[in-house]
């Protein structure tokens, strides 16, 4: 298996080569044959490269040690299910993921482009095959999975226990995914710049896999959240970690990107702006690939001791540079159609919008970056910590969720006062209301009240659009309410999947307010039949029983939870040690209601028996989890396709005129 | 070298042959012509916009003779409208049909869109449906129509 996983990801480079050059050329020298040969080298690459990754699945279900990456990332005791997930552990396996996802990612991408593109679809090409290119060129000359070891070991180092939690199934690949996938809307853009394009022709499609990657993104960032919470056994789930933050700074790129680029959709605007947009998007992308691979600032994610760092930095350097000068070369072709009518228009809402979701990427950079700088300037390193990032990003995020909850209702082009102070009446005194009940309740931590004051302006404002356009529809069509309100998502899927989104945007705002703010954490030793109290919950501790396992010492610890004298619930956390990677992995017991959460987890066993528990009271976070459903079933909702209805040719009398024939040019 | 490795190889060999048979196709295969810009026969574009004008005309009628809501005719109307605009548009990009011409189709649709037996029709401000001009609510999305 390692000598067909090493040819085919030659031949992928191969192919994604030839592909990159014969592109340009073909389009340069009016070649439509090589222009067809070189997508067809795209469609080729998939296909080759899906080869070389079930190469390595089956090397990792035959146990094949004497290829190195197996041998590092699996054992004999490894179940099969952890195959997918040791897949891409390494960095070597990582590569080979994101070049795979890459290489089908383009190839949809190439088959699926609109008739309208062809012109540009060869610049687009080239540009996805170069990225491919170079990938493919660092797995294949300096992180070969497929390498081999000069003996065959008789058994592997096994798995990380961290990774063997049921979000790494998931949080890995949907990041990476994301990551890569930021490349599609970029190339499209890219495309249009170099064949000279002054038009809108590559928004739809730029729209499309811009909300792709985002939703890739977003789906990634919450479930590592969700991994961190479960299993790291802080209690909490972001961390402000630099990886985090280079996997965070893209999506918030993307995010001002798919909202923006509905108004160069709608109404020709912004199209030097997007091109920025997606640019800046994309040298995020890069930055967060090169923070993994042994960028300069360490993490717990960063795949540590790889040598790719330096390598990885060039490109990003050559993915920054080079499109901006494209853009500097091409932008007088890039005036927008229409200028801002108004400052109190959508237009101006979703600018405004953009500016945010900027500055907080930018704030998140300064804090990521500045440990490195301090160390290059002063020759000491400080670390920016939690408190940075709340103080300054969390004002900026509740500024964000206020203008998710205006933009909506303002309607395009320019707002006239009496229409604004009509529609926006009723979500502001549901969020003043909101704020008013939870300061009478005794309530008085400000960003607090201002939170859930917002998410309350936010979801009223949202569901009052729902209820209106259902009542409109049930009055013109005579449907009744429940058909009228499906028909009225289906009717306008962009604009209604959007609104689902945003209702996940609050929930999870719901969940961050609720943990940041009203927490309770206690840390305390027990012995078996000892109890502690912690807010209103009393947590007996029964004992704990230690069981030995193929790899690995279990320790598990009963605990049961009463409120008010009664027994609410028996739970088990665990605490697992691995003496082969001398670590313990830790799981949760976690008691999950919308109100709250009760999460106890054993942070060390002590030999006369008793244990070290940390018990968290973390308010609202189901919401937060919840969110990610709900978010994915909005974007599905968005990107559905609109059927446009075909005509039925029937003869009338003529009211309408078809005018005086064209002249053939 | 043991079977493996040689059934690894084999079928390494059998991929680099597909992969350059994929990529050599497009050279091989009988190629049409390239047809010159302008020459796609004006006649397929003139009758598909005949065809949507005549739908559109129809759809008017069976309207003011009072055959269907308010809310179905909007619908459609609106679909016969993108139609045209999309085949309009093509034209332009493909480089063919005039475009004075052009635009001249696209005020009459616009003007189309304007005037209806009940009065005036006005664009929704929020999703662009068409509107009587003195409706309170979009029937479409529901927003509040205020004169701006």
């Amino acid at each position: 298996m390692a000598e067909l996983g090493t040819i085919s990801l030659w031949i992928a480079l191969a192919l994604a080569a030839y592909s990159t050059v014969g592109s340009v050329a073909g389009k340069l020298r009016q070649s439509p044959a090589l222009v067809e040969s070189s997508q067809s080298a795209v469609y080729a690459a998939g296909l080759v490269l899906l080869v070389a990754t079930f190469s390595l699945v089956i090397a990792f279900i035959s146990r094949d040690f004497e290829i190195a990456y197996v041998a590092a990332h699996s054992d004999l005791a490894m179940a099969n299910r952890f195959t997918w997930v040791a897949f891409y552990a390494g960095n070597e396996g990582s590569l080979l993921y994101i070049g795979t996802v890459l290489a089908i990612m383009s190839s949809i991408a190439v088959w699926r482009s609109p008739e309208k593109f062809k012109d540009a679809l060869p610049y687009t090409t080239a540009v996805l095959m170069l990225t491919l290119t170079f990938f493919l060129a660092v797995t294949a000359i300096m992180a070969n999975p497929f390498d081999k070891l000069p003996f065959v070991p008789l058994d592997g180092e096994g798995i990380n226990p961290l990774l063997t939690h049921f979000g790494m199934f998931f949080h890995p690949p949907a990041l990476m995914a994301g990551l890569i996938g930021i490349t599609i809307p970029f190339a499209f853009a890219m495309g249009s710049l170099l064949a000279g394009n002054t038009g809108d022709e590559w928004v739809d499609a730029g729209r499309v896999w811009g909300l792709i990657s985002w939703v890739l993104l977003a789906a990634g960032l919450l479930l590592g959240s969700w991994w961190a919470y479960t299993i790291l056994g802080w209690g909490g789930f972001w961390f402000w970690d630099p990886v985090e933050n280079a996997a965070f700074m893209p999506w918030l790129g993307v995010t001002a990107f798919i909202h923006s680029i509905m108004v160069q959709k709608r109404r020709g605007m912004f199209r030097m702006w997007n091109i920025v947009l997606i640019n800046v998007a994309f040298g995020l992308a890069l930055y967060g690939m090169f923070m993994n691979r042994g960028g300069s600032v360490p993490s717990v994610h960063s795949f540590g001791s790889s040598s790719l760092g330096w390598i990885f930095l060039t490109f990003m350097a050559v993915g920054v540079i080079v499109p901006f000068l494209i853009f500097i070369w091409r932008y007088p072709l890039l005036k927008s159609a229409r200028n801002l009518d108004s400052m109190l228009s959508r237009e101006a809402a979703f600018l405004v919008n953009n500016m945010l979701l900027l500055a907080i990427a930018f704030v998140t950079l300064w804090g990521t970056v500045y440990p490195l700088l301090s160390r290059l300037t002063n020759d000491e390193e400080i670390t920016v910590a939690r408190p940075f990032y709340d103080q300054v990003n969390g004002p900026l995020m509740l500024a964000l969720v206020f203008l998710m909850g205006v933009g909506p209702l303002i309607p395009w082009r320019k707002a006239g006062m009496a229409s604004v102070r009509k529609t926006l009446l009723p979500p502001i005194i549901g969020g003043l209301a909101t704020v008013g009940i939870l300061a009478a309740l005794g309530l008085h931590k400000e960003y607090a009240l201002i939170g859930f004051g917002l998410a309350t302006f936010v979801t009223t404002g949202i569901l009052l659009e729902w209820y209106r356009g259902t009542r409109s529809r049930h009055r013109s069509s005579g449907e009744n309410y429940i058909t009228a309100f499906l028909n009225l998502i289906m009717a306008n899927r962009p604009r209604y999947g959007g609104y689902i989104v945003h209702l996940s945007v609050v929930m999870v705002t719901l969940g961050i307010v609720g943990t940041s703010f009203f927490s309770t954490q206690k840390d305390i030793v027990l012995s078996p039949g000892e109890s502690v109290v912690v807010d209103n919950y009393e947590f007996v501790f029964l004992g704990s029983v230690e069981t030995p396992k193929g790899n690995r010492t279990e320790f598990t610890s009963t605990v049961q939870i009463f409120r008010d004298g009664k027994l609410l619930e028996t739970v088990r956390p665990k605490r697992d040690f691995y003496p082969s990677f001398n670590m313990a992995a830790t799981n949760a017991a976690i008691r999950s209601t919308p109100v709250e959460d009760v999460y106890i987890v054993p942070s060390e066993n002590l030999p006369d028996g008793s244990v070290g528990f940390r018990i968290l009271i973390n308010p609202l976070i189901w919401w937060m989890w919840v969110a990610g459903p709900v978010m994915l079933v909005g974007t599905v909702v968005a990107l559905w396709p609109q059927r446009v209805r075909a005509p039925d040719p029937v003869p009338s009398p003529s009211r309408f005129s078809s005018g005086t024939r064209p002249t053939v040019v | 070298m043991d079977a493996e490795t040689v059934i690894s190889i084999s079928f390494g060999a059998i991929l680099a042959v597909f992969s350059f048979a994929v990529v050599s196709y497009a050279f091989l295969r009988d190629r049409e012509p390239l047809a010159a810009v302008g020459s796609v026969p004006v006649e397929s574009d003139d009758q598909a916009l005949a065809d949507i004008f005549d739908a559109m005309n129809t759809l008017d009628l069976e309207f003011q003779l009072g055959r269907m809501p308010h809310g179905q005719f909007q619908e459609q109307f609106q679909a016969y409208r993108i139609q045209a605009a999309t085949v309009l548009r093509d034209q332009l990009v493909a480089g063919r049909g005039d475009p004075a011409w052009v635009l001249e189709q696209e005020i009459l649709l616009a003007r189309g869109e304007r005037e209806n037996a009940d009065g005036r029709i006005v664009a929704c401000p929020d999703c662009s449906a068409a509107v009587l001009a003195g409706a309170s609510e979009c029937p479409n999305c529901g927003a509040i129509m205020v004169s701006q």
